[in-house]
């Protein structure tokens, strides 16, 4: 496969890298927009091509971040994605290894079902899902953002989990158990530190949904100092205008820990999805 | 260790006294932003230091309000008090968010149209706090004496150098088109309860602005962004806006704000809004809520919301500091000339069909006459009477049946049955805990949700209808079927966008993971992050840059076609441009994954297949698409499986940046059902029949599509 | 250090039957081999007795402990496994340790327990290294010493050689049975190689669809195949079966057909009055003789040196020969070969099983 110095190649890999540039100019200019409102004074009434920004200032930024609450809802949001991430797992985990290992009556059934809840549109189940909240109490916490955010991202964490556990041989719980592990044992101290990579992306998703959502955070959370960044950020856009500038800035501080975890993941994203979603 | 002991219980002696002593705070609930939101805040930090009550405001986004409110405040939860405009508390006080006031001897205080229009029936809904309407901006230096007659636009247009609008405003939104529509005799909601933006008034209305554009007075499809930037810019003499406007003007540009021009010697009428406090039944309980409402529409707190909020306060003696602003008193001048927006709950149900025929007949597609005809049919159709009740005895029937059915199958098979569920107990310990959070938070709302689709009426006030409601959208309620806006039409359009969908998205995601995958690609880990930033950064966020970037004044888009040589044109108002963008918003939000799964999926063939391949005789594109691509697809079969059901439901990419234009026709199911459930009437069962529809339909086809897969596999 | 007993062993999955009736003994210290063509049912009832299947009736006894109903953890075993089942994330030395720490035993002990095991198969240059930095080789010792670590009662082998190659096979296969003979500790191992299965058992086990077919100290069984199965699985080249018609004769019988007529030893055949049989015998077996019973055409001979194999026709059937390096038939001569009588392996046609004297 490796032939050398031909000059149809040095060609190819110019193409290629054209290719790939080109690609990666569509993935990043929307991007470079929202940057470019965030650092404007005012976007310019001209058409432009370049995303720079009109008069560049950084006063939306610094009112955005210098908000009262901004820091303690910043955390908030971290805290009730971290949270989600960690119980969506939990929960997910121990049935995902119970279809991918055992064989039992409502196996294929559960299956579908978890499938189907994929399909059906948040429209309709939005409002029984508020009435059960309230029956449970959690209401106007963000306990109850996390159960939410938790549950809703399971059926996806099992999919990608149970495809994981498929890729480990048996082999190796078995010896394991052999060498005296009970299978919860065998579990915990093998199958899920194999799994780790599957495991961190599964995580990533989960803790990206519960991070960026708002409609439910909206409508649960009743406290300024329980607000989420993608409510507060909402609140920029209002009924007849919109801070477009602080809302741009905004965004550009949420995105940045999805993006540094992104980072830190994108080694991972391949292999955890390959034993994943890809292998159903 | 005694010292530290007893100052222990000390400290818990106090925060115990603190808690007690502490009553329960007053929830309030708003959506004001900036200078409002402060005037507020001061009101309320000022009536809490005075009385000793703890208040707590919440700033809610606006496009939460409703919904947070009507979910909360009839089961008691929520604010104690909240502010919104009279035109909602209407509909909120039928949904039990709203506990009426007496308005007692102060009625006094406050102007009698602003009582009026808080009254439904006998009963007052809130205390009016401000007076919200459209007025003229005015540049002074562009236009030192702003035309006070619509005609007088002409000599404007004449003397402002080619690149300044006259006028500028939302010509496209109907609450600023109301103002004229006012002017030519027209009614938004006719008194019998019709839509009333039909006949002669209404077309003339609609010539008047496509006159407007037409000689170059107002710019055409202007955004309140563009609006404000035009302003400030110089770039617009004159422009018809709110109060809000203000804020974001500063001091960039001189004005001054005056009354609405006359048109055919009619005054321009806008929307008056009034603003009001009210009180939910959790306030109404409340001695200190009911205190707080008094204090935030009486003379102290008038007085902090004119000079703080810049609010046009809703008193009947203005506040000294309110009469000597002429941008408050040129306010409340042009409040007395508006039309009070009717706060009938049918009200809601014209904005849609009104705007919808406004844009048509601007973008000159249409006629007016036809534009107008089609929206009389709509507003029709959105507010026909629920269907009849029906009597649940068949279904319950049927359904004990069945249950009576299954139970027997199951007994008829309890000898294989019962050995294999004792068997599959030790696995049933390992789902128990899922089945149940699922069960309960995923599961039952749904089952609940479904369950929905066989009701109509409002909330609270639903009865059973049998399976009318899916009858009425498979006939497209009595509707030609392939009308705009009917089950099949939108179907086929949904179908169109998953199917465009997940065809770029795999082949984009196909190509880049093939070029990426290549062993001896340089800088492979840099353009590997730089190609998922779209999947990292809030969908959201980034479908309103690209809402951004397609429009057609300042769009990069148009730009980067300009550039090319094509003039620019508007995306929204065809079909296919607006189905284009909202494709290239989805392609770019969902490409990355589907690279991803790529890059997994390659992982899954052997270096020595493709070796053999070549050893074979296969040319590079034969290995492509006789080696790597079979064995490629399968692996990927269950995230394009995955992807597609995602995109079938994807209901933030076509709400944000097309919004369903032009005409409603860019709409899939699941915003077309959003619509029912939350805009058109709020026929909740109605849209739970569309979500029961889309899920039948999303199961069937994955139902195909795996069972094409395994025998394509085998 | 225990004895194995297996009664009655019966497994199915689902419609079908893996194991039906399997009876074992392995003495205390022995070394049993499970050997089988593939299916056979070896692996399940190495499983079996692993404890991570469950049997569907019959019962298992290490010494005096009935096991029956016990998990694998409580069995007091260690196993290794054909892809060795190294846990990944873990360096050699944790994976040495891994089944001790389970047990709470003290630190001292476990790395004591290391050294040894370490020393014992060169394993300290590898501690640290985590498995996928190890060679295929290398991963089978440390999956041995992660069992011998344990000191189990019962090492159970399933198919440890498979993944290597052939030279490390054979030298692996010395340094397991030298193993074994320092630890003495009762061993169970599955393979479907038969150099594996003689070289290393104690006590074969022949299985068959689910049934041990033949049970014994190897040589014998080779020596004296119970069925025509255990004739063919053990021996390479197979042994030659060839259908014959036996004859009683006042001392003793004889198998006859085209091309062959032979003695055939009293302890190999029963009493009974003859008929169709088939006869098979082993290409190791026979001697060239001018006076030899069977007449074998040549059609290709493999010379390798020291031996040559003759693939020759008796009759119409096919026939493998064994011959001295030197004796260099061509293609198409008839040679005679005789056999010795306890040589001659007679099998009844429809049973397949050998025609024993009492049986």
């Amino acid at each position: 496969m490796t032939r050398r110095g031909r000059p149809s190649d040095t060609l190819e890999a110019v193409l290629v890298h054209a290719c790939i540039i080109l690609a990666v100019c569509f993935s990043l200019y929307p991007v470079l927009w929202v940057l470019s409102t965030a650092f404007s004074a005012g976007t310019a009434p001209e058409r432009s091509i370049l995303p720079l920004p009109s008069t560049p200032t950084t006063a939306h930024l610094v009112e955005v971040v210098g908000a009262p609450s901004f820091w303690r809802q910043a955390l908030n949001s971290v805290s009730v994605a971290l949270a989600t991430a960690l119980v969506g797992i939990a929960i997910a985990l121990p049935t995902a290894y119970a279809l991918s290992r055992f064989s039992f009556v409502g196996r294929q059934a559960g299956v579908r079902v978890l499938l189907a809840t994929q399909m059906f549109p948040m429209v309709a189940s939005a409002v029984p899902l508020y009435i059960v909240l309230e029956t449970l109490n959690l209401l106007d916490t963000r306990t109850g953002l996390v159960v939410c955010y938790a549950t809703t991202s399971v059926p996806f964490a099992i999919f990608q989990l149970r495809g994981a556990f498929d890729t480990i041989p048996k082999d190796l719980e078995e010896a394991a158990m052999v060498d005296g592990a009970t299978r919860l044992q065998a579990f915990v101290r093998v199958v899920l530190p194999a799994a780790r990579p599957a495991i961190a992306v599964t995580a990533l998703f989960a803790f990206m949904s519960a991070y960026n959502e708002f409609i439910l955070a909206a409508t649960i959370l009743g406290k300024e100092e329980a607000l989420t960044l993608p409510v507060v950020l909402q609140r920029f856009v209002g009924e007849h205008d919109a801070a477009w500038g602080k809302f741009a800035a905004g965004s550009i501080v949420v995105s940045l820990p999805v993006m540094a975890l992104f980072y830190v993941a994108q080694r991972h994203l391949v292999s955890g999805l390959t034993a994943g979603g890809v292998k159903g | 260790m005694i010292p530290r002991f007893a100052a222990s219980l000390t400290v818990l002696a106090l925060a115990l006294f603190a808690s007690w002593a502490q009553a329960e705070p007053i929830f309030v609930w708003h959506a004001y932003r900036g200078d409002e939101k402060r005037a507020l805040d001061e009101v309320l930090a000022r009536f809490a230091r005075e009385r000793g009550i703890p208040v707590e405001a919440l700033q809610v986004p606006h496009d939460a309000y409703a919904s947070k409110l009507t979910a909360a405040a009839p089961r008691g939860h929520g604010p104690h008090v909240f502010i919104d405009s009279h035109e909602r508390l209407g509909d909120l006080a039928q949904r039990g968010v709203v506990a009426p006031l007496d308005p007692g001897p102060r009625a006094a205080e406050f102007p009698v149209r602003a009582l009026q229009a808080l009254t439904a029936g006998d009963q007052l809904l809130g205390l009016p706090l401000s007076l919200k309407c459209l007025a003229l901006y005015v540049n002074v230096e562009l236009a030192p004496e702003p035309p006070s007659r619509w005609e007088d636009y002409a000599a404007l247009r004449r003397r402002l150098p080619s690149n300044v609008y006259p006028l500028a405003y939302e010509a496209q939104n109907f609450y600023f088109h109301a103002a004229l529509l006012h002017a030519t005799g027209g009614r938004q909601l006719s008194r019998e309860g019709k839509l009333g933006f039909t006949g002669p008034e209404a077309v003339r209305s609609i010539e008047l602005v496509r006159t407007a554009v037409a000689e170059r007075w107002i710019p055409e499809e202007a955004s309140g962004a563009l609006v404000s930037e035009l302003f400030r810019a110089g770039r617009a003499a004159t422009v018809v806006s709110g109060p809000w406007f203000a804020s974001d003007l500063g001091a960039s540009v001189r004005f001054r704000v005056t009354r609405l021009p006359s048109v055919g010697g009619e005054a321009m009428r806008p929307y008056l809004t009034v603003e009001a406090a009210a009180l939910t039944p959790r306030g109404r309980d409340s001695k200190s809520a009911r205190e707080l409402l008094a204090y935030l529409a009486g003379a102290e707190s008038a007085e902090i919301r004119a000079r703080v909020g810049r609010q046009v306060v809703a008193r009947s003696s203005l506040p000294p500091s309110a009469e000597a602003d002429p941008f408050l008193s040129a306010f409340a001048a042009q409040a007395v000339d508006a039309e009070v927006m009717p706060s009938s709950p049918l009200m809601r149900s014209t904005w849609e069909p009104a705007e919808r025929a406004l844009k048509k007949a601007l973008g000159g597609s249409v006629s007016p006459d036809a534009a107008l005809a089609e929206a009389t049919r709509r507003f029709d159709d959105v507010v026909r009477p629920a269907p009849p009740r029906a009597s649940p005895t068949p279904a319950l029937l049927l359904l004990g049946a069945l249950c009576l059915l299954g139970a027997f199958s199951l007994f008829r098979r309890r000898d294989e049955l019962v050995p294999a569920l004792r068997g599959s107990l030790p696995a049933y310990r390992w789902v128990a805990h899922a089945v149940l959070a699922v069960g309960v938070l995923v599961i039952l709302p749904i089952v609940v949700g479904a369950g929905a689709s066989l009701f109509a009426g409002r909330f609270g006030e639903m009865h059973y209808v049998g399976f009318a409601n899916f009858w009425a959208i498979l006939t497209a309620r009595g509707g030609p079927l392939l009308t705009s806006g009917s089950f099949y039409l939108v179907l086929l359009v949904t179908l169109l966008w998953t199917v465009a969908n997940v065809a770029l998205h795999v082949g984009i995601g196909l190509g880049l993971g093939l070029l990426l995958s290549r062993p001896k690609l340089r800088l492979k880990p840099l353009y590997r992050v730089l190609l998922i930033v779209p999947w990292a950064v809030p969908s959201y966020v980034t479908a309103l840059a690209w809402r951004g970037m397609f429009s057609r004044q300042f769009g990069a888009v148009s730009a980067l076609l300009e550039a090319l040589g094509v003039e620019p044109f508007s995306w929204w108002a065809r079909f296919s441009t607006a189905f284009t963008a909202n494709l290239a918003t989805n392609v770019w939000l969902g490409f990355p994954f589907m690279m991803v799964v790529t890059l997994g999926a390659l992982t899954a063939v052997p270096r020595e297949v493709l070796e053999a391949a070549e050893v074979d005789g296969a040319t590079r594109w034969q290995r492509l698409w006789r080696v790597t691509l079979p064995m490629v697809l399968p692996a990927m079969l269950p995230a394009v499986l995955l992807g597609a059901i995602w995109t079938f439901n994807m209901f933030n990419v076509v709400f944000l940046v097309s919004g369903g234009e032009p005409d409603g026709t860019t709409d899939i199911l699941v915003s077309e059902a959003y619509r029912w459930a939350f805009t058109r009437q709020a026929q909740y069962g109605y849209a739970a029949a569309y979500s029961v529809l889309i899920f039948l339909l999303l199961a069937l086809g994955s139902r195909l599509m795996a069972r094409a897969a395994t025998r394509e596999a085998t | 250090m225990a004895r194995v007993t297996l009664r009655g062993i019966e497994k199915r999955f689902g419609d079908t039957v893996v194991l039906q009736g399997v009876d074992i003994d392995v003495p205390d210290g022995g070394f049993a081999v499970l050997v089988g063509p593939s299916g056979c049912g070896k692996s399940t009832l190495l499983r079996v007795i692993a404890g991570l299947e469950r049997c569907d009736s019959g019962a298992l006894r290490f010494g005096d402990r009935d096991v029956t109903d016990l998990e694998p953890r409580d069995r007091d075993i260690a196993m290794v496994f054909q892809s060795y089942a190294l846990y990944p994330h873990l360096t050699v030395r944790k994976n040495l340790a891994f089944g001790l720490e389970l047990k709470k035993t003290p630190r001292s002990e476990i790395d004591s327990r290391i050294a040894e095991v370490s020393l014992m198969l060169g394993l300290e240059p590898l501690l640290d290294r985590l498995p996928r930095q190890l060679s295929g080789g290398q991963r089978q010792r440390v999956a041995m010493g992660r069992a011998i670590a344990r000191r189990p009662a019962l090492f159970l082998f399933d198919e440890p050689l498979s993944n290597l190659d052939a030279a490390l096979r054979a030298q692996v296969r010395v340094d397991i049975r030298k193993l074994h003979d320092r630890l003495a500790a009762t061993s169970i191992y599955v393979t479907h190689d038969q150099v594996e299965a003689m070289t290393l058992a104690d006590v074969l086990f022949v299985l068959n669809r689910g049934r041990v077919e033949q049970a014994g100290p190897p040589l014998e069984v080779f020596a004296r195949p119970r069925t025509r199965f255990v004739a063919a699985f053990l021996g390479s080249p197979a042994m030659n079966f060839l259908p014959a018609r036996l004859e009683r004769a006042e001392r003793g019988a004889r198998v006859v057909r085209d091309g062959l007529a032979l003695d055939v030893a009293p302890t190999n055949v029963d009493d009974g009055t003859g008929g169709e049989v088939v006869v098979g015998i082993r290409p190791h077996d026979v001697v060239p003789a001018e006076s030899g019973g069977i007449a074998a055409r040549i059609e290709v001979l493999e010379a390798l040196g020291t031996e040559s194999f003759a693939h020759a026709r008796v009759g119409a059937e096919p026939f493998v020969a064994r011959l001295d390096g030197q004796l260099r038939p061509a293609a198409g001569d008839v040679l005679r070969l005789d056999v010795a009588p306890e040589h001659v392996h007679v099998f009844d046609v429809a049973t397949g099983r050998a025609l024993w004297a009492g049986e």
